[in-house]
């Protein structure tokens, strides 16, 4: 138990000593000190704990203290988005803030306080892969933040220097304020973040979760905003509001579980109650509220404004909230569901916003040139097929979504990092203007291509977790998942295989490497590399040791014999050979990348009239050289976001609304 | 026989023709004809061609593209100048802004005269092209294949080809006109001034 | 699948899949041919092009895009042996998708403005077919219970009594796949295109006669998806089953020698419409088959 509780204090130890740290320096060495140390932790809890799941009881005497401490952060963190709502004169923000402070503290003082419970902490296989990646993953990216936002201050110092004197003293002061270093605090909610995942991940007792959910959203709040202009503080606001209302959903339906004849205050406990009831009807209302909640979180459609517009944050802080962090705690609690879930009124809601969420986004993707909005709107179709499979509720469904879960986070990673370096050095995120990046850096748009190619092409994860879905899907009977995965799939191709296009392109310029990465960021960008390369080759170990036991474990628990029989859903061979294929193709691709590459001696055709002078040029009827520069395929007026996206949002939400309304008045009817 | 020989893809160029020669060449593509029995595939596209079927004479601004057009293909290749414009520049040879045939820009291999040309000329030049194909294939797997000689291009300082003065480009030719329409008015306004 | 089924048949696909993609592509040639009152080139056509190609000068716009290619061809040999080795359907789709995509880069690896839009139109292609493609193997599986081919051969009655809508779904689809009219558009055999040769315009040589192999066994592995439509336990099946996917390959011949080219708005929506209406309805004769027939035809 001393480990859980150093994953979740020590973090938050390190933040308060950031805080105090104004020393660029030694701010590094303990940024990377603490996310070493965060690592090692994880894998002594590893070793320690993966072979015998537990849960913990806190002791008695530390009880009252920590119910308190957890009150009051609670409290903290409404009242800090409370304060800065009045400030902005948010009503909306303002109204959810009072309504959420007051939940918490009608949770906490008039049932949790008096709760006695089973198990305070636990530990399995599930949240065992979640502290991995959120140590590993998320502190990869800590680190890179370290070299990303030392260019970023950088970049702001220059800007400083070039305030013209003679303004007006109120815009200047203002700008001083946007250019002013506050990276200190930058680090400090950063790791304040990752202990609060931390706690999210491993708290049984659901009034911790809840706090740790109130944290999280504070931090995302916090960093959306870090920049201070006026777009980052109205996306901010606007995200702390769709996740606000996702933690009134959570608090009430804790206040609900903790209300009914058999109170329920643990998370295992609710499960095991919702995954057993006939029809899951008992808890079918508290069940969607959770649901709902964690919707918000994952930014699933019609929420993911919040996640799009949380693209004004450094590069960083997109890179956690999509992979480590925010996003995955949503879909972590779906998955821990999933037993709960299935042909029951959470089941089909889980599903089928997900599944539309997966269609939609992924179609809204394809209209995208701005590199960070394709990642963001293919985050949230992907955290949407990990809901889908969450929704299905079958052991081979969870099965895909773990592995989901995981080549998301580290691939998404990967991807927002390179993005970032490539900003900084090439001074645009656009994908057309990135263009010829394979030339001007090339390791970056190696790093890159494998990202993209880990998101959606065999032998890589995140295709072999689609397969999962696609055989547990089939074997589910959800026919209509079937068709929205096979569309959904073959428009994930669209988006990744005409970008992997540009990015491998070979131009031909007379300045290699205009923007050569630092050798930090570089570190960092291999290691986060290697470490999607490592889990793709390991997937047969991954679901031997850690996924398929977990299914055995939930099921002997739960008492649900499908989720005891739960076996490798594709089958050990394929995955081998999968594993092989990979194998060969990355060694392969090493040693093309290490072999001296022929000189270029051709040149493309342009009807006879390409200029020399430029690569893509072409001599035009004035004798002048005109670029002959293609731009990819968009489908705007098909797949854009005037197009079809206001249209998509709404008709989701009013699926979503359907079914929430079906909840209360079906909960009504029982009572 | 080699592979080159019973797979000739083609090229076919128009440089200025009068559009006589470019119906035959198409015309030896139909089912009358029948190309394809001997595996010659009109490409469009030099980067997959062998054979290089020029119709037309050749002016100044084309003298870039030929070239461009010549260097793409891969060896081995052969040039067919079809008809007799492409041959020497026929009947336009002394037009002003003419330059000639085919070879004012490019090495060319097969000569096949005829106004306009016939298409089972044209066959026959094609036939006669594949002979030259696999003696350039025969010296390229050997690796003595040297690139042919280009035709000396017509430079700015040497504004004449074969003992004619020519305009190299429009925009010499706009230049020249601008600079003696510029002389004109200043001759006549010369006078006017001495007048007062 | 075990190993040595897997490597049998992955000499087999190798040796035989070249020699009767050649074959076929030639057949293909005359046949146009005569449809044209043309009399058209010797059969073996396909593979003196490929030979002139191999003999040609070597050179290259840059390093990768060879290499490129021949992870292509790699990864189509490899998922049409484990194909015809009776391996998981499923992995046989995503692997073809896989040598497709490295396709599309090495286009794109060129830059030349005609090889990008024919890339383009070939994710198109990919976006207009994959969801059939997918769907395929699903039924497959609803069909024997099983994603693995060597399910078919222990079927008492073939998957096309079942799956008819699903068979027409693929069979139109499967005009993309075989790059024929109307749905040529990254490019085809044909002379003279709007697009010089769209996605191959910057293949030369080498890199061309890889291209060209590579359709061999592509076509080769598409015309057993088809024949796996007809196969059951019934000794004569595997007859049946050729000949069937011969005629499929004729009629995409006739429907190439009728049809121009569409665009890509055509393409994709009929495609799509095709596929959903066929899918669906089969699902829906699946049901009542499933219903009505329980005990088995």
């Amino acid at each position: 138990m001393l480990i859980i509780a150093s994953l979740i204090i020590f973090p938050v130890v390190v933040a308060l000593l950031l805080m105090v740290i104004r020393n660029e320096a030694a701010r590094s060495a303990l940024v990377i000190g603490a996310v070493v140390i965060l690592g090692a932790l994880s894998v002594v809890l590893t070793v320690q704990y993966l072979l015998t799941p537990q849960s913990f009881v806190v002791p008695e005497y530390l009880l009252e203290p920590i119910h308190y401490c957890a009150l009051a952060i609670g409290l903290a963190c409404t009242l800090y988005v409370l304060v800065r709502a009045i400030r902005a004169k948010k009503i909306l923000v303002i109204l959810l803030a009072v309504g959420v402070g007051v939940l918490i503290v009608v949770y906490e003082m008039a049932f949790a306080h008096y709760a006695v419970v089973k198990a305070d902490l636990y530990v399995d296989q599930l949240s065992i892969i979640m502290a991995l990646i959120i140590a590993f993953i998320g502190g990869g990216i800590c680190l890179y933040a370290i070299y990303y936002m030392r260019d970023h201050q950088k970049h702001l110092d220059h800007e400083g220097h070039e305030l013209p004197e003679e303004n007006d003293p109120a815009l200047l002061k203002a700008a001083r304020m946007l250019l002013q270093d506050r990276r200190h605090i930058f680090f400090a909610i950063l790791f304040v973040f990752l202990g609060a995942m931390f706690a999210i991940v491993f708290s049984n007792r659901l009034s911790w979760l809840l706090v740790g959910w109130e944290v999280i959203t504070l931090c995302s709040f916090v960093l959306i905003g870090y920049t201070r202009t006026k777009e980052a503080t109205n996306n901010a606001f606007r995200a702390v509001a769709i996740n606000m209302s996702g933690s009134l959903a959570l608090a009430a339906a804790l206040i609900m579980v903790a209300m009914g004849t058999a109170p329920i205050f643990e998370l295992d406990l609710f499960i095991a109650t919702a995954a057993n009831s006939a029809t899951g009807g008992v808890l079918a209302l508290p069940v969607m509220l959770i649901a709902f909640a964690c919707m918000t979180k994952a930014a699933q459609m019609p929420f993911q404004s919040w996640l799009l517009g949380a693209m004004v944050a450094p590069t960083p802080v997109s890179a956690l909230l999509h992979s480590a962090t925010m996003v995955k705690a949503g879909v972590f609690i779906l998955i821990k569901l999933s037993p709960a879930l299935g042909w029951n009124l959470p089941g089909l809601f889980v599903l089928i916003i997900g599944g539309l969420s997966f269609l939609g986004c992924t179609a809204l993707s394809i209209s995208q040139s701005n590199s960070k909005r394709v990642l963001a709107y293919s985050t949230v179709a992907n955290l949407g097929l990990i809901a889908m499979c969450a929704g299905i509720g079958t052991p081979e469904a969870a099965w895909a979504g773990i592995f989901l879960l995981i080549f998301h986070a580290a691939a998404k990673a990967l991807l927002f990092c390179c993005i970032g370096t490539a900003e900084h050095h090439l001074g645009s995120r656009d994908i057309e203007k990135l263009d010829n990046i394979f030339v001007r850096m090339p390791w970056i748009a190696t790093f890159l291509a494998v990202g993209m190619m880990a998101m959606f092409i065999a032998p890589f994860g995140m295709l072999v977790s689609k397969w999962a879905a696609l055989v547990s899907i089939a074997e589910s009977g959800h026919m209509e998942m079937l068709f929205i995965l096979a569309f959904g799939s073959a428009l994930t191709f669209v988006v990744w295989a005409k970008w992997l296009g540009k990015a491998l392109a070979v131009g031909n310029t007379s300045d290699p490497e205009t923007g050569k990465a630092g050798k930090g960021e570089f570190f960092t960008l291999a290691v986060l590399a290697a470490l999607l390369v490592i889990i793709t080759l390991a997937i047969p170990l991954v679901s031997s040791v850690f996924v398929v036991p977990w299914l055995k474990e939930t099921g002997v628990v739960l008492g649900l014999l499908p989720w005891i029989q739960a076996s490798d859903v594709l089958g050990s061979d394929n995955l081998i050979i999968m594993s092989i294929i990979f194998l060969a193709l990355l060694g392969l691709l090493l040693a093309q990348l290490l072999k001296k590459r022929p000189e270029q001696n051709d040149t493309i055709y342009l009807a006879g009239v390409g200029s020399d002078k430029d690569e893509r040029g072409y001599s035009n009827s004035f004798g002048e050289v005109v670029d002959a520069g293609h731009r990819n395929w968009y489908m705007d007026k098909i797949f854009g976001e005037n197009a079809m996206g206001r249209q998509a949002t709404i008709m989701i939400g009013a699926v979503m609304v359907i079914f929430l309304v079906l909840g209360v008045v079906l909960e009504l009817i029982s009572l | 026989m080699s592979a080159v020989t019973k797979s000739p893809w083609v090229l076919h160029y128009d440089a200025s023709s009068c559009n006589g020669c470019d119906i035959e060449v198409l015309a030896a593509l139909t089912p009358l004809y029948d190309l394809e029995r001997f595996g010659i595939i009109n490409t469009g596209n030099p980067k997959h061609a062998e054979v290089f079927l020029i119709t037309g004479s050749v002016n100044e601004p084309q003298i870039t593209v030929l070239r461009q057009l010549y260097e793409q293909m891969l060896e081995p290749k052969v040039v067919v100048a079809c008809g007799v414009c492409a041959c020497t520049g026929g009947v336009f040879r002394e037009c002003y802004n003419t330059l000639g045939g085919a070879d004012v820009a490019i090495p060319v291999d097969v000569y096949a005269p005829g106004c306009a040309i016939r298409p089972e000329a044209i066959i026959d030049a094609v036939v006669q092209g594949l002979g030259i194909l696999e003696e350039k294939r025969v010296l390229l797997a050997a690796g003595k294949l040297e690139p042919a000689e280009m035709p000396p291009l017509p430079s700015a300082a040497n504004k004449t080809l074969q003992g004619r003065s020519v305009a190299l480009s429009w925009k010499d030719a706009i230049a020249q006109a601008q600079e003696s329409s510029k002389e004109e008015p200043s001759e006549k306004e010369a006078p006017a001034q001495e007048e007062k | 699948m075990t190993p040595l089924s897997f490597v049998i048949a992955l000499v087999a696909f190798t040796v035989f899949g070249a020699v009767f993609g050649c074959l076929i592509a030639g057949v293909d040639r005359i046949i146009t041919a005569r449809m044209q009152g043309r009399v058209g080139p010797p059969l073996l056509q396909p593979y003196y092009d490929v030979r002139k190609l191999l003999a040609k000068e070597n050179r290259s716009l840059n390093g990768f895009m060879g290499y490129y290619l021949v992870l292509s061809l790699i990864f189509a040999i490899l998922s049409g042996a484990i194909f015809f080795a009776g391996g998981n359907l499923l992995l046989v789709v995503f692997l073809i998708g896989l040598s497709t995509l490295l396709f599309i880069v090495a286009a794109y690896s060129s830059r030349s403005p005609y090889a990008e839009i024919g890339a383009g139109r070939e994710i198109i292609q990919v976006l207009a077919y994959e969801p059939m493609i997918l769907l395929m193997p699903v039924f497959f599986f609803f069909a024997t219970g099983s994603f693995n081919v060597s399910a078919i051969f222990s079927l008492q009655y073939p998957l096309i009594v079942i799956l008819p809508l699903v068979f027409a779904g693929l069979l139109f689809i499967i005009t993309i796949k075989l790059r024929k009219s109307p749905f040529d558009l990254s490019y085809s055999h044909h002379a003279h295109q709007e697009l010089v040769k769209g996605i191959s315009t910057e293949m030369t040589g080498r890199n061309l006669a890889i291209v060209e192999i590579t359709h061999w066994y592509e076509n080769v592995l598409f015309l057993g998806y088809v024949g796996i439509f007809f196969v059951w336990v019934h000794p004569v099946a595997l007859v049946i089953a050729v000949v069937v996917a011969l005629a499929v390959y004729f009629l995409e011949i006739v429907i190439d020698n009728t049809f121009a080219r569409v665009k890509w708005q055509s393409m994709l929506g009929w495609s799509w419409a095709v596929t959903l209406v066929c899918t669906v309805s089969n699902l829906v004769l699946l049901t009542v088959i499933i219903r009505f027939f329980a005990g088995g035809l």
